[in-house]
């Protein structure tokens, strides 16, 4: 099994599918919570069809109780070490969840683009949004309306739009009929 | 990515300093929660003895810091706190808050010359020399012929100033910052070294007591500005000839003098009177209170001495009056927290991939969601089709224009 550390843009992404419990798990992958991840108050936005904005809260510890996302933190000494070295150039979240996954050989789980770059120059594997929700739906046999579906969600609660240099950008358009809404 | 030996001990111990103070916890307290001696800690504050990682992290965590916020990449920066704090009665009851407003004011400043850093975007203005306030002369006389001047230097001709913070900003090089201040003062100023003149307006008050805040701060700006200060709300039986001056280069630079009569004598021969819904008018117009308008309109002997103060006694209310003649004042008042171009710079380190996500969220003050959202707003574009549809255009923000071929 696999051990992937999410960083907070993938976390904020990943939450827009849906309750992490009802899918996350079915991917055969081990997710870790980094300390500072999960320190961050993270949210979602609904829009209404009145257009009213409602920002609703992200509650990890029912994921945490269920032992779908393990908490974790940086170990003392090189670990410790390396997360401060990062921490000078990128905020806590990326940096904590990139220190860990390169200490322990573990995968990054990042839609950020500088934390992508840097960790990929630092020889660690990145796995994003994309990829997860392509590889679950290859694995749980998704139909197409479900992936949609799960992208939409990803772009109208999370407001993230991939970038034309993001990984699976086409597959993405493709899902969507064209262009990222 | 830093080496430990470029973590810059002076800068680390600064903000564990600043960090610490700001969280009312004393050099015994934290050197015992770290365990080591209190002279171990006044040491790593000093910046003679650089924390090992796990201190770093600890004390951050102990302090409710973020680890990047005391060990990111900044360059050293001009301490405000000493100098604005001077500036404040110290009998005042609300000195916390008020030292939380100026630590604001501080990381702002300090975002911003990261950001230009980041960007290698500083921006190049030549400020105007200084004006003297002559002792003798007419202080009013001055004032005006100051703002004069600074219409045209600033091309805003004799019209109201509707982008009067964009027009400071880009045009006379100022930093502009709306942060939630005491509700009796009115703003804070500061000249800061490699960043230049910078200027908080409070977050509290009406759009029109924004602009007018900031008008008077240019008005510091132009006369003493590596002075910093604090600008109280509260009328002050004599004031200073600086702040008599600030207030008079503020009227006449929002309202000036041959406009405001043209407009005046205009209205008085096409209906042969001047009334109170007129006043309302003229105020919107020119995006000031009616309180700043009848004063002006008194001063330039337009209407009676003490019009205002009868007014209020009759308990006129502007702000009815002007919603039954629906009159809106536009929303020009500089509401966000930083400037238009902060948030520029921001968003385009973060498409050039120089910042990370939560970064941008924390230059942006917001939830990473909310910094997605301003983030689109910058790079898509509505544009007009041939045909007259509407499409949006996304903007590559990160792409040079000049290095490399449109195409």
């Amino acid at each position: 099994m696999t051990d992937v550390v999410l960083d907070t843009c993938c976390l904020i992404n990943l939450c827009a599918v849906g309750d992490l419990r009802t899918w996350l798990p079915q991917k055969a992958l081990k997710w870790y919570l980094p300390r500072a991840v999960a320190d961050e108050a993270i949210f979602l936005k609904a829009t209404s069809e009145d257009t009213t904005v409602q920002k609703s809260p992200v509650d990890l510890s029912l994921y945490q109780d269920a032992g779908v996302l393990i908490p974790c933190d940086v170990a003392v000494g090189s670990e410790t070490d390396l997360f401060v070295r990062l921490a000078v150039d990128m905020d806590d979240g990326e940096a904590m969840a990139l220190a860990i996954a390169e200490t322990r050989g573990w995968s990054l789980a990042s839609d950020d683009r500088k934390a992508m770059k840097v960790a990929r120059r630092r020889g660690v594997q990145v796995l994003t949004t994309a990829e997860v929700i392509r590889d679950w739906s290859a694995d749980t046999h998704v139909p197409h309306e479900g992936i949609v579906t799960a992208l939409t969600r990803i772009e109208r609660l999370a407001r993230f739009i991939p970038a034309p240099d993001y990984p699976l950008y086409e597959w993405w358009c493709e899902i969507l009929g064209g262009h990222p809404n | 990515m830093a080496q430990a030996h470029e973590l810059d001990p002076h800068a680390i111990g600064q903000r564990l300093s600043a960090a610490r103070k700001a969280r009312g916890i004393t050099q015994e307290e934290a050197a015992e929660f770290l365990g080591v001696s209190r002279p171990t800690l006044s040491a790593t504050e000093r910046g003679t003895r650089l924390p090992v990682p796990e201190e770093i992290v600890r004390l951050a965590r102990y302090y409710g810091r973020s680890v990047h916020e005391i060990v990111g990449r900044r360059e050293g920066t001009v301490e405000l706190q000493p100098h604005l704090r001077a500036a404040v009665p110290p009998s005042r009851s609300d000195l916390g808050e008020i030292d939380s407003a100026i630590a604001e004011f501080q990381r702002l400043v300090d975002d911003y010359r990261e950001l230009e850093h980041i960007e290698g975007a500083q921006l190049v203005v030549e400020y105007p020399s200084e004006v003297h306030v002559p002792r003798r002369a007419d202080l009013r006389q001055f004032a005006e012929d100051v703002s004069e001047r600074e219409r045209r230097r600033l091309a805003v001709g004799d019209q109201p100033i509707l982008e009067l913070r964009r027009a400071l900003e880009d045009c006379a090089g100022l930093r502009t910052f709306v942060v939630g201040l005491p509700s009796d003062i009115a703003g804070m100023y500061a000249y800061v070294a490699d960043l230049g003149y910078c200027i908080i307006v409070n977050r509290k008050h009406p759009a029109e007591r924004q602009r007018w805040t900031l008008a008077h701060e240019y008005g510091h700006f132009l006369s003493e500005r590596h002075k910093p200060g604090v600008d109280y709300l509260c009328e002050r039986a004599r004031k200073p000839s600086g702040e008599s001056f600030c207030d008079a280069f503020a009227a006449n630079f929002l309202m000036p003098r041959r406009p405001i009569r043209q407009r005046f004598y205009d209205v008085a021969r096409s209906t042969g009177d001047f009334k109170v819904a007129d006043l309302c008018k003229l105020s919107a117009d020119y995006l000031v209170s009616v309180q700043a308008m009848t004063l002006r309109l008194e001063e330039l002997a337009l209407v009676e001495r003490g019009t205002w103060s009868t007014l209020r006694e009759k308990g006129f209310k502007p702000e009815r009056l002007k919603k039954e003649l629906e009159l809106q004042v536009p929303e020009t008042g500089p509401e966000a927290e930083y400037p238009e171009r902060y948030k520029y710079l921001a968003v385009a380190a973060f498409c050039k991939a120089k910042i990370t996500e939560g970064q941008l969220a924390g230059f942006l003050r917001c939830d990473r969601v909310s910094a997605r959202e301003i983030v689109r707003e910058c790079v898509n574009r509505p544009e007009t089709t041939s045909s007259g549809g509407r499409e949006i255009i996304e903007l590559p923000f990160e792409r040079s224009l000049l290095s490399e071929s449109p195409s």
